[in-house]
């Protein structure tokens, strides 16, 4: 193991082991779905306080801003002014507010800000290359890893390979930018060499990942190595205890 | 279940971040040329059409899971990026897609089946609004004309829908038309479409 070298970062949050951090925000999710809105409530707090302890939370904040909170605010606006009711509030030419469009529409908006918000934490806290280290340690199989990593190397290359098509095929007279027909006859020149050359060029990628191990069985060595510490144990084991807590309180309220 | 594992050969697997990647890219495309459609789920089809069932579905899922990355709101098509792909594969199995005749039936039950996992998930997920252009029309069509919720989002899905799986089960069609045999045979699915080149050969010159 002196030989591996261990990824860190120097932040105490974002160094935890990834397993934690997946099973952490997992465990938010569902307290916030079950309580209904102070549960939610309670969840986002503790989801920016985490973002900050982990120095991300400009980051977190402009992606939650910009992708959770417009949605909530979208279907709560358009259950709000679409859904029938008694108690109306105004009416605006064909539009009428009604109190229950309002509430059926933070009910809906509040399941999706509590299942969401831990998610768009966990993307900022987790590290893809640590994530596939310990999913590799765990037992995953390489060929799930790969096809992971694979996926998000691939796509930059695959843009700017769309990027000079595109070039050429506006070199040889297709327009791109005119009215919406033009547009749509535009899109299928620049997908159709995209998909074949790649489909193509799957044939060449075997050839290399043969040629370097990647079918052979037996045990693999990283470069890098990950730390599993007593710190992550205690906290998985929390989120377990937390997990049960909550949906055993949850089932004895149903009950009574 | 050595049927499932002949699906996950090397070149079906290295065959999954490429659909993905045509999956993410077309859809930036559609936005980019401000086409109103989705056209998100070309490389899942495709992938289905050449890999099988099981590889379409982790396509469309993984496909979903990496869009989420961005926006976490997205996460719950996964549903129905997986279940495209599924059947996608299980048509392309039978060899919907060697005919016209088939590949019309096939786009049918790939339209009807996405409406009705996107009705049910916009109702009961999202209550049946989103931030989708199309839920303007969905909003219209129930407080205006008065059609209950349900119907009103299934018109306006099947609207949408059709337009685009149309355009996204014609273009991998018209991709397998244009690739060699040789290329075809390394797929789980290429015999199929070899098969049913040969056999056209006599009469239609395909």
């Amino acid at each position: 193991m002196s030989a591996t070298e261990t990824i860190r970062s120097g932040n105490r949050v974002r160094d935890l082991n990834p397993a934690t951090q997946v099973l952490g925000c997992l465990v938010l999710a569902v307290v916030a779905l079950l309580f209904g809105l102070v549960s939610m409530a309670a969840v986002v707090v503790v989801c920016f306080v985490l973002a900050a302890a982990a120095g991300r939370f400009v980051a977190f904040v402009s992606t939650w801003a910009k992708t959770v909170l417009v949605l909530s605010l979208v279907i709560v606006a358009l259950q709000t002014m679409f859904i029938p009711g008694e108690e109306v509030w105004w009416e605006w030419g064909p539009l009428s507010a009604t109190g229950e469009g309002f509430r059926r529409g933070t009910l809906f908006a509040s399941r999706i800000m509590g299942a969401a918000t831990p998610l768009v934490l966990l993307v900022q806290l987790v590290d893809l290359r640590r994530l596939v280290l310990e999913m590799e340690r765990r037992g995953i199989s390489p060929k799930v890893t790969y096809v992971f990593v694979a996926t998000v190397n691939i796509i930059p290359q695959m843009r700017d390979r769309m990027g000079v098509i595109m070039d050429a095929q506006r070199a040889r007279g297709v327009e791109t930018d005119a009215n919406w027909w033009v547009r749509i006859k535009a899109f299928f020149p620049t997908i159709g060499p995209l998909i074949i050359s790649s489909i193509v060029g799957v044939e060449e990628k075997a050839i290399t990942l043969e040629a370097r191990g990647f079918t052979a069985t037996g045990p693999r060595t990283s470069l890098y190595s990950i730390q599993d510490t007593g710190v992550d144990r205690v906290l998985r084991v929390g989120a377990w205890v937390l997990l049960a807590v909550v949906v055993v309180g949850r089932v004895v309220l149903w009950l009574r | 279940m050595s049927k499932l594992k002949d699906q996950f050969t090397l070149m079906a697997i290295l065959l999954i971040p490429i659909g993905v990647a045509i999956n993410l890219l077309g859809g930036t495309l559609a936005k980019q040329l401000q086409m109103w459609i989705f056209l998100d789920s070309i490389g899942t089809f495709l992938v289905a059409m050449l890999a099988g069932p099981v590889i379409g579905l982790i396509t469309g899922g993984l496909s979903v899971v990496l869009l989420s990355i961005q926006d976490p709101t997205l996460l719950p098509w996964a549903i129905l990026a997986t279940a495209m792909g599924l059947v996608v594969g299980l048509l392309a199995q039978q060899g919907f897609f060697t005919r016209w005749g088939g590949i019309v039936a096939g786009i049918v039950i790939v339209v009807a089946a996405s409406v009705l996992v996107s009705v049910l998930m916009s109702i009961y997920l999202y209550g049946g609004f989103t931030t989708s252009g199309i839920s303007i029309f969905t909003g219209i069509l129930h407080d205006n004309m008065g059609l209950p919720l349900g119907l009103s989002v299934t018109i306006s899905h099947v609207l949408g829908e059709t337009v685009d799986k149309v355009i996204s089960i014609l273009v991998p069609v018209f991709v397998i038309r244009a690739l060699s045999k040789r290329t075809l045979l390394k797929f789980p699915l290429g015999e199929i479409y070899v098969n049913a080149r040969t056999r056209g050969t006599s009469d239609a010159g395909a």
